[in-house]
């Protein structure tokens, strides 16, 4: 038996044998042979890997995208690629077929892509920021140019694309041609163009850091770092391949659909009082949060480089957003003035005053408006009337000290802390400052040589229609990363009045708007406002009184306010007044905000409070 | 003694056979991983666009268009009807969605078993095997 099947044994032996020798033999020849030295360390293979993370995105308080990603393509053309001898169209047409779909400008690439022979440079990326359409088009284009013939299932797929709006989303693998590559990368995206552009800011492609607005505030949180290693090709280092590290997402306070009407209202005054630029903030005085900040003009900021929004982007003067530059308002600062001298006591509504249409300060005599004299007036109607001699004896009666006290504790010359790069501080002097004058503390009663922004005024009213509690203005809603959420609290930064002078303010306000300017009422709503209306200076040239700032504040409900309304309207040329330019544009945002916020009329809810 | 010697061939045979298995599948998923992880990267990149898509569809100023094109128009504020609802809480302006923490699978990476070499392995268990011995 055992004979028997030996030769089989001798069979399995020979070839195990065989193989044996053959590994033997190939382990001597490549230790003896192959340079061991350029050979890769097992332990170290892999590749460079990188982990595209986006940046975080600007959603609006009910999370509707402000500023998003999306996916673009670098795309580079090889013409080292290029077999001569295989050839079927010339490199020129090809170069001229990228200039054209690519929509190339800059002059030092059309100059490398139109030399004749080629590109001196072997390979040139024609575009960064390709979108997927260009570069099927372009590839569709090197076929052709190939001498394919493209399928007409090609040409209909296309087409429906076009119908849709969107284009094709999978993304475009370029690596059947070898004449083109195209990477694809991510780049920030803002799919509601202008919208809010002015409180969002925007993110330069090439650098991809963020630049004013919350962009640029927020930049180092909404960053997403693309994190690239050494990724081994052994499978049980797979967790050392890097993750994604994707930047936070920020939340406004902002409702996109009011800001798009106060946008909408606020670009058609700005055009019917041919105004030079204008703002309206729509801020909740209980919490601060702002709900709609609009300014015109505004960039497109999905645009950003193009010629058109030059002057609104790179300026110094902060034209980017009307809302934190600081202007001279003019007589919206007599709330203020007329709410510091009921609080500290100094007047009540019901003061007399006999308006001589002119009074003296600090050597400076300073008139009314109309430059009439009003005769025997009260506190109430001084502010019916906005007179300025009136609040210039208020001022004087409170004086300087007690002043700018007032105006230092409702936030003027200070930050308002809001999360917009950009913001100033605005100017006010005060009686201990060098080169002030006693004839400032008159004009800075009626808002006149001081410069504060329309966010800060916003802030400041916030005490009086907020029962002496003033609230810092916010528009980050909260900021959301990694699945945790930070939500920045209500701050409130003073009570400036006490609850009962905002009281009578708001009162005083209510009943003088009626008179003052019934262009900003809204039937069945109870409002307080005051409007505005400041020349400006120019150097050399001293106040103007065709060019001012027209503006108007108001809130409502009186009884229990949900709404502060803030317009600025700079340069009218149609009527210089705010209560003929301002005013109506607050009549218009409120009309939208009641029924936007769901607030009843006075009549309904007085009716529901009495049940 | 042949026998044995055919014995051992054929044991280090399938040793040899078997190591050489091993590192063809783990070759192969190395592939399969780079395939996933290339995969993942493309479903981020084609993400991103449909969120972004998405967004440009429900553009506020294309839906306002849209809902005129249909016949709607905003209200004035006399138009709005006020209906009282007993019990019911005045909301806040909607707070956003916020998306709760990814769920991580619960593998520990960090064990020693995942980064050794089949080879490794044997000798391991071999000295766990032997510890009792050696003790002795």
């Amino acid at each position: 038996m055992k004979i028997r099947y030996n030769w089989r044994y001798t069979f399995i032996a020979s070839i195990f044998t065989l193989v044996g020798l053959v590994i033997l033999a190939q382990m001597v020849r490549i230790q003896m042979t192959v340079d061991a030295q350029g050979l890769p360390v097992t332990s170290n293979m892999g590749q460079w890997e990188k982990a595209a993370s986006r940046r975080g995105l600007i959603l609006d308080r009910n999370g509707h995208l402000l500023a998003g990603n999306k996916t673009v393509y670098a795309v580079d053309i090889h013409f080292d690629a290029l077999d001569i001898s295989d050839m079927s169209g010339d490199p020129g047409e090809l170069a001229d077929q990228a200039v054209s779909i690519f929509e190339i400008e800059n002059e030092y690439l059309l100059q490398q892509l139109r030399q004749e022979g080629g590109p001196p440079e072997r390979t040139i990326t024609v575009e960064r920021f390709a979108s997927g359409e260009q570069v099927r088009a372009f590839i569709d284009a090197v076929r052709v140019w190939h001498g394919e013939e493209l399928e007409e299932e090609d040409q209909e797929t296309a087409e429906q694309e076009g119908d849709l709006g969107g284009g094709e989303i999978d993304i475009v693998d370029c690596s059947m041609i070898p004449l083109v590559s195209c990477t694809p990368h991510l780049t920030r995206s803002y799919p509601e163009g202008s919208l809010a552009s002015n409180m969002i800011g925007f993110v330069r492609r090439d650098e991809k850091r963020g630049h004013l607005g919350v962009e640029g505030k927020y930049d180092t949180s909404l960053f997403g770092n693309d994190r690239t290693l050494w990724a081994l090709w052994d499978p049980h280092k797979a967790d050392q391949a890097p993750d994604p590290d994707h930047g936070a997402n920020v939340i406004l306070t902002i409702d996109s659909v009011l800001q798009a009407d106060v946008e909408e209202i606020l670009d058609a005054a700005v055009e019917q009082t041919k105004s030079q630029a204008g703002t309206v903030i729509v801020m909740h005085p209980e919490t601060g949060d702002i709900l709609a900040m609009a300014s015109s003009p505004r960039a497109d900021i999905s645009h950003y480089w193009e010629e058109e929004y030059k002057d609104i982007i790179y300026n110094t003067d902060n034209i980017f957003n009307y809302a934190i530059k600081a202007y001279e308002p003019g007589s919206v600062v007599k709330v203020l003035t007329m709410a510091a001298a009921i609080d500290a006591g100094v007047v009540e509504p019901d003061t007399e005053f006999l308006d001589k249409g002119k009074i003296e300060i600090g050597g400076v005599t300073i008139r009314n408006w109309n430059e009439a004299a009003w005769g025997p007036q009260t506190m109430k109607t001084c502010m019916q009337h906005s007179l300025n001699v009136c609040l210039v004896w208020v001022a004087k009666q409170l004086e300087s000290e007690k002043f700018y006290s007032y105006f230092q504790d409702f936030g003027f010359g200070q930050l308002t802390g809001i999360e917009l790069a950009g913001e100033v501080p605005g100017s006010v002097k005060n009686h201990l400052s060098p080169e002030y004058t006693r004839s400032e503390l008159g004009t800075n009663a009626f808002g006149q040589g001081i410069e504060i922004t329309s966010i800060q005024m916003v802030k400041a009213i916030s005490a009086v229609a907020n029962d002496g509690e003033m609230v810092a203005p916010r528009i980050i809603s909260s900021i959301v990363d990694e699945g945790y959420e930070y939500k920045p609290p209500r701050t409130v930064v003073g009570h400036p009045i006490s609850a009962e002078t905002a009281r009578t303010m708001t009162e005083m306000l209510k009943e003088s708007l009626i008179e003052e300017s019934s262009a900003a009422l809204v039937p069945g709503y109870s409002l307080a406002g005051k409007t505005g209306t400041a020349e400006i200076y120019i150097r050399n040239k001293g106040y103007i009184s065709e060019l001012t700032n027209a503006s108007f504040v108001g809130w409502g409900p009186t009884d229990d306010p949900k709404f502060i309304v803030y317009v600025w309207l700079h340069k009218p040329s149609t009527s210089i007044w705010g209560s003929e330019v301002a005013a109506p544009v607050f009549r218009k945002v409120v009309m939208k905000l009641v029924n936007h916020m769901g607030i009843a009329p006075d009549a309904v809810r007085q009716s529901q409070l009495d049940e | 003694m042949l026998g044995s010697f055919f014995l051992v061939l054929v044991v280090l045979g399938v040793l040899l056979s078997s190591h050489l298995i091993i590192s063809a599948h783990v070759i192969g998923m190395g592939r399969q991983l780079q395939e996933i992880k290339n995969e993942i990267d493309r479903l981020v990149y084609k993400n991103v666009s449909l969120r972004d898509q998405i967004a440009r569809l429900k553009r506020i100023h294309r839906l306002e268009e849209r809902a005129r094109e249909m016949g709607f128009r905003p209200p004035y504020p006399g138009e709005t009807f006020y209906v009282e609802v007993p019990g019911f809480e005045e909301q806040v302006a909607g707070e956003p969605p916020v998306s709760g923490p990814t769920h991580a699978v619960d593998i520990n990476l960090s064990r020693k078993e995942y980064h050794l070499t089949l080879w490794e392995w044997v000798q391991m268990q071999l000295s766990l095997i032997l510890k009792p011995f050696e003790e002795l």
